[in-house]
């Protein structure tokens, strides 16, 4: 199994997640584990290493003794190893099917640094781009049985496309309906159209993530995001975008509503700005004064219809 | 399970108090909940390594009184928040093993029958759980960035050549240390394990 980089700290750290380092040891790394980002990092990354090691067969003598009668004693750790098999699996399948991208790129010596950069982005987005579409597909069935041959891929991938459109057509009709009760709707209340997903205020429990299925030509959809107790004499929403990061888009101050006891700010995000996937919520709340902040955030995901 | 009904029993924090605890965390570097996450990650994995069968309940208790402390006093001196975490998360594992001690466990015990990993998980998993994990992986491993899916499969593919002198490679590649490397790495494959169980948990209500 590999090592990570500081000598001598990783057979420590193998003991420890073996549970065989000495009790002041253990204290150590336990508090480390939590206080330093630099042992915590290395932890998992060694962990990591131990749990694909032992699921390749590559552990041996005492240290398989150790992490079959320790490790493994605990729900939590085993379900680590679980997924290990199965990622594991899937990465060596498309590993084989695609071989090494772009391996022996080097920049030439005496080249300049934007050239180098240059060639090699350049030879990574040909080998790449090519290895990649084939990933796109392959990794995700990768615990399936082997779709090897490009062609059924292919002709796959055309007969999903035109299920698709097929399902677009019949869904014309009503998505053109839809939109027309939304817009009359709009017309007679001066609000957001129609509140398609309350969400609740975002706790530490792991829940499900609410779902919202997009029909076909929504041009907006609205959301009721409950408080917890209205504090603010206005609001602004901001959609994140969790896999960049990044707000896409913001509402403008609107102030919150209260029925039955209950506050909440509703909200109009425009369709446009979405796709299937997960998203945030943010909502911050600005004082008289001005000053504005952060109150809590809402997740929710788009699924495909 | 014990520990949970003796963690019910504590007030549930609001939702200022929970806000309050993010920007504690964050130590002055907004990190927009990153900081939490990774917090509660190391907890729920100190406690599992202590042997704690609800490490997810103790380290979300932890998590409870520490920004329970904040809205009580209105600041936490110690520095970084992490120690303080670490304080708190010590007396929540002591109060826990005193817990066990009353009480005979309920919990699952586990057999290690010296079989392979191979047949490890077989006979214990039903096939629709386990086709359900499947499915939910294969979702996952589709929601990834291209980038994302070449760095795992170059990062944990099986060895053709040494292990260590291909994840060099493409550090150098990418530019970035070894370390970035691996800390890019292990936060892909813990983002496919989140989504895995979210994923089997939407499945579950269904």
């Amino acid at each position: 199994m590999s090592l990570p980089n500081k000598p001598g700290q990783a057979d420590e750290l193998v003991q420890y997640l073996l549970g065989v380092l000495p009790p002041e040891k253990t204290e150590r790394l336990d508090e480390a584990s939590i206080v330093d980002d630099d042992i915590a990092a290395r932890l998992r990354r060694v962990e990591d290493d131990l749990v694909d090691s032992y699921v390749r067969g590559q552990l041996s003598g005492d240290t398989l003794a150790q992490f079959e009668s320790h490790y493994l004693s605990s729900r939590h750790r085993r379900e680590r190893v679980e997924f290990a098999r199965k990622f594991l699996r899937a990465v060596d399948k498309v590993d084989k099917e695609t071989g090494p991208v772009a391996a022996d790129v080097q920049p030439k010596p005496g080249a300049s640094k934007l050239v180098a950069t240059l060639a090699v982005a350049a030879t990574l987005s040909l080998v790449a781009g090519g290895a990649l579409l084939l990933q796109t597909v392959r990794l995700g069935r990768g615990l399936r049985e082997a779709q090897s041959d490009r062609v059924t891929v292919d002709q796959r991938a055309r007969d999903l496309e035109r299920e698709v459109n097929d399902l677009r057509a019949a869904n014309t009709a009503a998505a053109k309906e839809l939109a027309r009760a939304r817009e009359s709707a709009a017309t007679v209340v001066r609000e957001p159209a129609t509140v398609a997903l309350v969400l609740l205020p975002q706790t530490r429990s792991i829940g499900p993530v609410p779902t919202l299925t997009m029909p076909a030509g929504t041009d907006q959809l609205g959301f009721e995001l409950r408080l917890e107790s209205n504090d603010f004499p206005s609001y602004q929403v901001g959609l994140r975008d969790p896999a960049v990061n990044t707000v896409i888009w913001r509402s403008g101050w609107i102030a919150a509503k209260s029925s039955a006891g209950q506050s909440s700010v509703r909200v109009g995000v425009p369709a446009r700005a979405l796709k299937p996937q997960h998203y945030s919520l943010d909502l911050s709340g600005r004082r008289p004064a001005g000053a504005s902040e952060v109150v809590g955030s809402y997740a929710f995901e788009i699924v495909p219809q | 399970m014990l520990t949970q009904e003796a963690l019910r029993e504590e007030p549930a924090i609001t939702q200022l108090a929970f806000t309050r605890l993010l920007a504690w965390l964050d130590d002055g570097v907004h990190s927009n909940g990153e900081r939490y996450l990774e917090m509660r990650r190391r907890l729920v994995s100190y406690f599992d390594r202590r042997n704690r069968p609800t490490a997810e309940e103790l380290a979300d208790e932890t998590l409870n009184r520490v920004a329970r402390t904040l809205a009580q006093t209105g600041a936490i001196a110690t520095k970084p928040p992490a120690r303080y975490c670490y304080v708190v998360a010590k007396f929540v594992l002591l109060e826990d093993v005193r817990r066990e001690r009353r009480h005979i466990p309920l919990d699952e015990t586990w057999h290690v029958d010296g079989a392979r990993p191979a047949a490890r998980f077989g006979p214990d998993s039903g096939v629709m759980l386990k086709e359900q994990r499947l499915d939910c992986l294969d979702r996952c491993l589709q929601e990834l960035k291209p980038e994302q899916r070449e760095l795992i499969v170059e990062y944990y593919a099986d060895e053709r050549r040494q292990k260590i002198e291909r994840r060099r490679e493409l550090a150098t590649r990418l530019g970035i240390s070894m370390n970035a490397l691996g800390i890019r790495a292990f936060r892909i494959r813990d983002g496919l394990m989140a989504c895995v169980e979210s994923c089997r948990r939407r499945g579950r209500q269904i």
